[in-house]
């Protein structure tokens, strides 16, 4: 049980991170990774809102309709935002005047309603909260892991601090959006290469139960079958040609 | 209804109506944080918008665009900083704050853009500071940024309602009978010029605008209790000296009848004769008739020295006396003469319409031939473009040699080039009023006719006239430490051979009291250049002395010079 609520929390750090192995909330990820600050604040924002959103969302599983239930989810993540807006505009003005327009859209966030949907409405609280708080983190680890290399190769600088050497030698291109994007698919590709890989777990769980045909061919995979598949048609077809041969001949 | 279609409404609901009380509380607790910390900030966004700013007074202003949220005035004239609002968005909304400082000269010092949420940044560091330094036409021709053409355009927009704030501010500070004043004579602003215009009962207070005329206000007694004012008119005379419209600001009456609005248009366009016929409101004889009265010492007032209230306002010339029997050639019409110089009066009518009048300038030429300012009364041209303040200023301080270095206005170089001709006219014609003012002191002091060779208001030697005999120079120069002080003044006898044969010192300032004695001025008689330094000087007014002998030294080298080209 320990485990698996360990592994519910590390499911969205690496293996099922939702901006590089999902690819949601691209949105904030390419247009706040410009800066390590921002992409800070808005990994940090959208963690503490899905957190709460999944709790609350789980607690309130057998209570919402189903009929209304994605109105209800987007009035409870909307709430949260909201008070992430008002605390931060508060308390973290430059951060919040940094955001922009941008904390308002974690509303919209695929990852929020997605997570909401998938997980929180079928599971516990705590388990809620363990994926929330997972997903949250790996959005955040992904959008520092964008920022650091935008800021730093970009603008030659690390969270506002500027770096004396890079400066002189920056590509700025990497803190606009084309190079928001190139990072953005670099890294998805460094991710797909050395993290888990989907085919071959999909194949993994291909076998003959379940299969219709497995009665008939009382064979180990499905490569078999195809190859004696292949054998009885050519056998078949030598058996027609031979008879229409015989049909000639008589 | 059943529970199946009620049930999903009602916890809809419910869920609503809880983060609908979270978000309030939550609203109530950050939004006195959120409200001081937009204050902070745009209370700090009122120095760095200005520089060297002092401090802030926030002021009421009536008639700022509906984009200005507070008008702050600096403390020591600097200038204002205008704090504004705008949508920058396709659906309206307030969600662009801006501060623009704007100097008391109409430029602007500075803008930053305090709130602003839009995704696409249009530069709100670099943006705002393209309009640094620029007036309000030069801020209108600023490109928008490519882009992001709404925020930026909207940026431009608040800029302009920035200066418009300022105008309304200006106007607001003026007193209400001031802008009366303006309104009446259909401007922006008047210029009071009460304390340079002797006034009598029932005139108070006068205010002119330029190409307009001026606006009088006057006030009169009750018969019976002097202690009250009974009324109180404005009368707008234009500069053909006749009314261009008033206004009754007080009407008592003791049976409570009042005036109509035909009494008082009825008097527009009248010179004094005229509103004499103007019909009395009936029932109010007494009244009436001490507005008509009230307007009339308006149009006597004016009329009796319109040049004078404006020169004196401007110049400060004074009383003037006007220069008879000097023959005068276009533009200059009329010249004065007042304390410290000459004021001229010139006028040019259109190059294609000889009926209108197209310049009217007012030149006060200083006793050294500089010009001390300029006043353009009238600039008629045809595409309506018209002078600024900083092309009369740059007249200040020039000789004749000097105007034609003064920038035309862009668009109107042939106004530009008449008003340049009329100053030099007119610096010709107080130097020849000057000359004659010295001729007739000659003659009245040498008892003799004598004939003008030489004038030039610049130098030390002013004029040099022939005798029957010989020459005469009249020498002026100024005080060391108040350059408007003239110190000595000299008419220096020359015979044809060159030697001295009267000095006579007209005037001797020496601050100390001490004067020159005859035999000084009888020292000199007789001398050639060369002996005039064997003189001996007044004690203890060595350097007047010196002033004096250095006078007719410089007398004796212009006449011999006038000698050598003859």
């Amino acid at each position: 049980m320990k485990n698996n609520k360990l592994s519910i929390f590390l499911r969205g750090l690496i293996a099922e991170n939702p901006v590089l192995v999902l690819v949601l909330g691209t949105c904030p990820t390419l247009a706040q990774t410009g800066s390590v600050i921002a992409a800070l604040g808005m990994g940090i924002a959208a963690t503490i809102v899905l957190l709460c959103s999944n709790m609350v969302i789980s607690a309130l599983r057998k209570v919402i309709p189903d009929v209304v239930r994605i109105p209800c989810y987007i009035v409870v993540i909307a709430g949260f935002v909201t008070v992430v807006q008002l605390l931060m505009h508060a308390y973290l003005p430059d951060l919040y005047e940094m955001m922009g327009v941008y904390l308002a859209l974690i509303v919209v966030n695929c990852i929020i309603l997605g997570r909401a949907e998938m997980f929180a409405r079928k599971n516990g609280v705590i388990d809620s909260a363990l994926d929330g708080l997972g997903m949250g983190l790996g959005f955040l680890i992904a959008l520092l892991a964008m920022a650091t290399i935008r800021e730093v190769f970009g603008a030659g600088s690390f969270a506002g601090i500027t770096i004396p050497f890079l400066v002189n030698y920056r590509l700025p291109i990497l803190t606009q959006a084309p190079g928001g994007f190139l990072v953005f698919g670099i890294l998805i590709a460094i991710i797909n290469k050395i993290g888990p890989k989907k085919g071959e777990g999909k194949r993994r769980q291909v076998s003959c139960e379940g299969c219709p045909s497995a009665a008939f061919c009382k064979k180990v995979t499905c490569t078999e079958v195809t190859e004696l598949a292949a054998e009885i048609s050519e056998q078949a077809l030598e058996a027609e040609g031979k008879e229409a041969d015989e049909n000639g001949n008589g | 209804m059943t529970k199946k279609n009620i049930m999903p409404a009602v916890v809809l609901g419910a869920i609503c109506l809880v983060v609908a009380v979270l978000l309030a509380v939550v609203n109530m607790l950050t939004a006195p944080i959120i409200a001081a910390n937009a204050e902070a900030k745009i209370q700090a966004s009122l120095m760095e918008v200005m520089d060297g700013a002092t401090g802030f007074d926030e002021i009421t202003v009536s008639g700022a665009p509906s984009t200005v949220t507070r008008v702050y005035a600096e403390k020591e004239g600097r200038g204002y900083v205008i704090i504004l609002e705008t949508s920058t968005s396709y659906t309206g909304g307030e969600n662009m704050t801006v501060s623009v400082g704007i100097s008391a000269e109409g430029k602007i010092t500075g803008a930053k853009v305090t709130a602003y949420s839009e995704s696409k940044d249009m530069g709100k560091e670099s943006y705002p500071r393209s309009f640094v330094g620029l007036n309000q036409s030069e801020a209108a021709s600023v490109d928008t940024v490519s882009g992001v053409t709404y925020s930026s355009a909207a940026f431009k927009a608040v800029i302009n309602d920035a200066f418009l704030a300022v105008k309304a501010a200006e106007i607001s500070k003026a007193d209400p009978d001031e802008r009366t004043a303006a309104a009446l004579l259909g401007v922006e602003s008047a210029t009071e010029i009460t304390d340079s215009v002797t006034l009598t009962e029932p005139l108070m207070r006068v205010w002119y605008a330029a190409g307009r005329g001026f606006a009088v206000l006057s006030a009169t007694k009750n018969d019976y209790d002097p202690t009250v004012t009974d009324t109180e008119v404005f009368t707008a005379v234009g500069l053909d000296g006749k009314v261009i419209d008033i206004h009754i600001k007080t009407w008592v009456h003791g049976e409570g009848t009042t005036f109509t609005p035909e009494f008082e248009d009825s008097f527009a366009g009248l010179d004094g004769a005229g509103v004499d016929g103007v019909d009395v409101i009936t029932g109010s004889t007494g009244t009436s008739n001490k507005v008509k009265n009230s307007v009339k010492a308006a149009l006597e007032l004016v009329n009796s020295g319109i040049y004078e209230m404006i020169s004196s306002a401007l110049f400060g010339t004074g009383a003037l006396t006007e220069v008879e029997g000097l023959t005068l050639t276009d533009p200059v019409k009329r010249v004065w003469s007042c304390a410290g110089g000459y004021l001229v009066y010139t006028s040019t009518k259109h190059d294609y319409d000889p009926t209108l009048t197209d310049t009217e300038l007012l030149v006060m030429v200083e006793d050294s031939g500089k010009i001390k300012g300029i006043h353009i009364m009238t600039w008629v041209h045809g595409e309506g473009t018209t002078y600024n303040p900083e092309f009369e200023a740059a007249f200040g301080g020039l000789g004749a040699d000097g105007v034609d270095g003064v920038d035309a206005i862009t668009g109107s170089t042939g106004t530009s080039t008449k008003v340049k001709n009329s100053v030099k006219a007119a610096i010709g014609a107080a130097s020849d009023a000057e000359c004659e003012r010295v001729k007739a002191l000659i003659e009245d002091t040498l008892g003799e006719s004598v004939g003008v060779v030489r004038a030039s208001l610049g130098g030390v030697v002013k004029f040099i006239y022939q005798t029957s005999d010989g020459y005469v120079a009249y020498t002026a120069t100024k005080h060391d430490y108040s350059p408007t002080l003239t110190d000595t003044e000299l008419l220096v006898s020359v015979d044809n051979g060159g030697k001295i044969k009267e000095v006579k010192i007209l005037t001797w300032v020496h601050g100390e009291g001490t004067t020159f004695t005859p035999e000084f001025e009888a020292a000199f008689g007789g001398l050639g250049a060369d002996g005039v330094d064997g003189v001996d000087t007044i004690t203890g007014s060595t350097g007047t002395s010196n002033k004096v002998k250095n006078s007719v030294k410089a007398a004796l080298a212009s006449i011999e010079e006038v000698k050598g080209g003859e």
